[in-house]
C-alpha cells in the first residue's frame, strides 16, 4: 500500500511540477477540454489507481477472521 | 408555486426523510445494549452502510463548501491539491482497518481512546486521547456549523417570511454582546441547522448517523452528477469554459465611495453583493452592506471587489444597481498572478496575499500525503473501521469508496472552474459558491425545484459530518471520561441521559463559538484534520503492529503531534496575521508532526518500561 502511494505520488508530483507549474496558462494545450497537464498528471493516474484498487481489493486482499464480539468487559453495560 | 417555494419544498422532503431514518434507528435500537448500539451500531455495519458512512463522513462541508470555494478562487491547481484522493480508499482503509477492527473486538472498545486505553492498560493514554479528540473535533464542528448555516442562507434568501424574520432577529439581538456580531440571516440559519442536526443525532445515535450517511451519500453523488451536466451545458461545454477561464485575470479587493444621483430624505441601504458601476465604466461588487444616511449624496469607504476581466465586466453590467456610482476607488492587486491571463489554468494558481501563489510543489506533495495519512489518522474514520461486520465488507467497501471519491472530487474541480464563467465576483463570499451555483443553474434550466436537491447535496455532506463528529465527541465525554474515570457503575438510564445532554451542550457551544467565523472554512478543516492526524496516526499504526510500544511513548507522541501542529500554526499567525499554517521548508505541519511522533515513539518505547506481558499477549498472541 505504501509502495502504491509512493508510485502515484511520484507520478503526480513529477508530471505536474514539470508541465503544470508556471506554464504559459493562456496558451496551455487542452485535452478533452482540460489543461493537458491535468489530464496526464492527474486524470490518467486517477483512472489507473481505480483499476489497481479494484484488483487489490477483489483479487489480492485476503479475508481474515476478525474474532468474536466484545467480551466480558464490554458486557459490563447493563442489558435492559 | 414560486421558485423559492418549490426549492424549499424539495429541501423539506429531504429533511423529513432524515428524521424518518433517525426515528427508525431509534426503534431499531430498542433493547440492545445502549452504549454499544448508540456509539457503534453494535459492530454490525454492512457493505453499503459502511462504504457510504465512510465516504460521506470524509466528504464533509469542506468537500462541498470549502473545496469549491478554493477551486473558484485559485483554478485548476486544485486538481493537483486534491489528487491524493485517488489512493485514499486504499491507504486509509487498507492500512489498518482490518487490524483496528480486530483489536477493538479483543479490547471490547467502542471508542478510539478506549481502545488505546485498553491496549496499553493505561488511563493516561485514554484520557490524553479523549482530550485531544474533543479539542480538535470542536474546530471541525465549528467549520461544519458555519457551512450548514451558509447553505441554508442561500436556500432561504428569497423567502418572504425568512426575510421578515431576519429584520426581526437583527433588531432583537442588537443589544446582546457576542451574539450581535452575527448578521441576522446567518444567525437564524445557524440556530435552525444546529437544532435539526442535534435532534436527529441525539435521537438516532450511530445507526441513524450511518443510515442518514447512506442517503446523504447518494444525494451527494446524484447532486454532483446533475450539477456537472447542467453546468457544462450552460457554459457551452468544457473546452469553451476553459478558454473563457484562460482569458480571466484576478479581481482586486479595496474600498470605494458610493455616490447617488438623487438625495433621499430616508436612509438607503446598499446590500452586500450588489453590483455597482464605476465612473470609468468598470464594475465593482459590495463586500458588506452599507447604509447611506438620509440627506447625503455619498457614503464610504465601502468594501468592494473590482473586476478586471472585460468579459466578466460586460456579463454583470446589466445587474448594476440604478442611481448609484462607485468613485475614489482604491484597490490592491493580488500578490501573485495579478494581470496574468491564464493564471487560473496552471499551478501555483493566483493568491491574494502569498507572493508564491496558492500551491507550491512542496505543498502539493504535502497534501498528497496529507489526504491519505491524515485521513487514516482521523478518529471519526477509525471508529467506523471498528464497526464493519467482516473483511468481505471491508474489501468491497474499499472499491466502492474509490469509485465514489472519483465521482465526487474530480467532477467538482470541473464544475467550479466553470462556475467562474457563470458567476463572476464570488470572491466576496467564496464559501457560498456551491449553493449559489446550484440555485443559478437549476433556475436557468427552468427547474427551480431541482435547486432543493442540489443544495441538499452540500447540506447532506455537512450534516453527515456534523452528526459523526457530535457522536464522536459525546462518546469521548460519556464513555471515556464519565464511565471510565468518574462513575464506572453508572446505570443505563444515566448514560442515556448523559449522552443526549452532552450532544446538545456540544451543539450549543459550537453555535456560540461560530457566531463570528473565519472567512475560509477549509482553513479550520485542514487545521482540525491535520491536528487529529498528527496526534493519532503514528500512535495508532504502531500500537496495532508493534508490541514493544509503551504507554509513556504513546502519550508523549500524541502531545508531540499536537504541539507541532499548534506551534506551526502559531508561527503562521505571527507571520501573516491570519489563522493559517506555516509550511516549514514548503511542507505542511502534518508532515513534520508525523516524522517527530514516529521518532518520539521509537525512542521512548526503548527507554520506558514495557507494557505488561499478559496485555501484549492478548493483542499480539504469544
Amino acid at each position: 500500500m505504501l509502495l502504491t502511494w509512493g508510485v502515484f505520488a511520484a507520478w503526480v508530483t513529477f508530471y505536474c511540477s514539470q508541465h503544470g507549474m508556471h506554464a504559459e496558462g493562456k496558451d496551455v494545450e487542452l485535452v478533452l477540454g482540460m489543461p493537458r497537464w491535468v489530464v496526464f498528471g492527474i486524470g490518467l493516474p486517477w483512472l489507473l489507481a481505480n483499476v489497481f484498487i479494484a484488483w487489490f481489493s477483489m483479487c489480492f486482499m485476503r479475508d481474515t477472521d476478525l474474532g468474536a464480539e466484545p467480551g466480558a468487559e464490554a458486557a459490563k453495560e447493563v442489558s435492559s | 408555486m414560486s421558485a423559492s417555494d418549490s426549492t424549499l419544498l424539495s429541501f423539506g422532503i429531504y429533511m423529513a426523510l432524515v428524521f424518518l431514518l433517525a426515528g427508525l434507528a431509534n426503534v431499531e435500537r430498542g433493547k440492545k445494549r445502549f452504549l454499544n448500539e448508540y456509539f457503534l451500531g453494535s459492530r454490525n455495519i454492512g457493505l453499503w452502510a459502511f462504504a457510504f458512512t465512510y465516504a460521506a463522513t470524509a466528504a464533509s462541508g469542506g468537500s462541498f463548501m470549502g473545496f469549491p470555494s478554493l477551486i473558484y478562487s485559485h483554478g485548476w491547481a486544485l486538481a493537483w491539491w486534491i489528487a491524493g484522493y485517488m489512493v485514499v480508499p486504499l491507504v486509509a482503509l487498507g492500512l489498518f482497518a482490518k487490524r483496528i477492527n480486530q483489536v477493538a473486538r479483543l479490547a471490547g472498545a467502542i471508542t478510539v481512546p478506549e481502545m488505546l486505553r485498553r491496549r496499553f492498560d493505561s488511563a493516561w493514554v485514554g484520557n490524553t486521547a479523549t482530550l485531544l479528540v474533543i479539542f480538535f473535533m470542536f474546530f471541525y464542528l465549528l467549520a461544519q456549523f458555519k457551512a450548514g448555516a451558509e447553505i441554508m442562507g442561500t436556500l432561504l434568501e428569497d423567502v418572504e417570511v425568512y426575510r421578515a424574520a431576519v429584520v426581526q432577529v437583527e433588531t432583537s439581538v442588537a443589544g446582546i454582546p457576542w451574539v450581535n456580531q452575527a448578521e441576522g440571516d446567518y444567525l437564524i440559519c445557524l440556530v435552525v441547522f444546529a437544532i435539526a442536526v442535534i435532534l436527529y443525532t441525539a435521537w438516532g445515535g450511530f445507526r441513524a448517523v450511518v443510515w442518514t450517511d447512506v442517503m446523504q451519500g447518494i444525494v451527494m453523488g446524484v447532486g454532483v452528477v446533475i450539477l456537472l451536466v447542467l453546468t457544462l451545458h450552460q457554459v457551452g461545454g468544457l473546452p469553451a469554459a476553459t478558454r473563457a477561464v484562460a482569458a480571466m485575470t484576478t479581481p482586486e479587493f479595496g474600498e470605494a465611495t458610493l455616490m447617488v444621483e438623487d438625495v433621499s430624505d430616508e436612509n438607503r441601504e446598499f446590500l452586500r453583493r450588489i453590483w455597482i458601476q464605476t465612473s470609468d465604466g468598470g464594475m465593482v461588487r459590495l463586500k458588506s452592506t452599507i447604509v447611506l444616511p438620509a440627506g447625503q449624496d455619498h457614503v464610504g469607504p465601502a468594501e468592494i471587489l473590482k473586476l478586471t476581466t472585460p468579459s466578466e465586466i460586460e456579463k454583470v453590467r446589466p445587474l448594476a444597481e440604478a442611481g448609484v456610482m462607485a468613485d475614489f476607488i482604491h484597490t490592491e492587486p493580488y500578490a501573485s498572478g495579478a494581470g496574468e491571463e491564464g493564471v487560473y489554468l496552471t499551478a501555483p494558481g493566483p493568491h491574494r496575499v502569498s507572493p508564491v501563489g496558492f500551491l507550491t510543489v512542496g505543498l502539493a506533495f504535502s497534501f498528497f500525503a496529507f489526504w491519505n495519512f491524515s485521513g487514516a489518522g482521523q478518529p471519526s474514520y477509525m471508529v467506523r473501521q471498528m464497526a464493519f461486520r467482516d473483511t468481505v465488507t471491508l474489501r468491497r467497501s474499499i472499491l466502492m469508496v474509490a469509485g465514489y471519491f472519483s465521482l465526487i472530487y474530480f467532477p467538482l474541480v470541473i464544475i467550479f472552474t466553470c462556475a467562474r464563467v457563470l458567476l463572476p465576483g464570488m470572491e466576496i463570499q467564496p464559501d457560498r459558491i456551491m449553493p449559489e451555483l446550484a440555485t443559478a443553474v437549476s433556475t436557468s434550466a427552468g427547474l427551480p425545484w431541482l435547486a432543493g436537491l442540489l443544495v441538499a447535496a452540500p447540506f447532506a455532506a455537512v450534516m453527515s459530518s456534523v452528526d459523526s463528529y457530535l457522536l464522536l465527541v459525546s462518546s469521548g465525554v460519556v464513555r471515556d471520561v464519565y464511565q471510565q474515570s468518574i462513575n464506572p457503575s453508572a446505570s443505563e438510564k444515566t448514560m442515556k441521559l448523559l449522552s443526549y445532554t452532552v450532544t446538545a451542550v456540544l451543539g450549543i457551544l459550537a453555535v456560540l463559538a461560530v457566531l463570528n467565523p473565519p472567512p475560509y472554512l477549509q482553513t479550520l478543516i485542514v487545521f482540525a484534520s491535520g491536528g487529529l492526524g498528527a496526534s493519532f496516526l503514528m500512535p495508532m499504526i504502531l500500537c496495532l503492529y508493534w508490541p514493544r510500544m509503551t504507554a509513556a511513548a504513546t502519550v508523549a507522541a500524541m502531545l508531540t503531534g499536537t504541539f507541532t501542529i499548534l506551534s506551526l500554526y502559531l508561527v503562521g499567525y505571527v507571520k501573516t496575521g491570519h489563522f493559517g499554517e506555516y509550511n516549514l521548508l514548503g511542507l505542511h505541519p502534518f508532515i513534520w508532526a508525523c516524522g517527530l511522533t514516529f521518532l518520539v515513539i521509537v525512542t521512548l518505547s526503548w527507554m520506558t518500561p514495557r507494557v505488561k506481558t499478559e496485555t501484549v499477549e492478548r493483542y499480539f498472541g504469544r
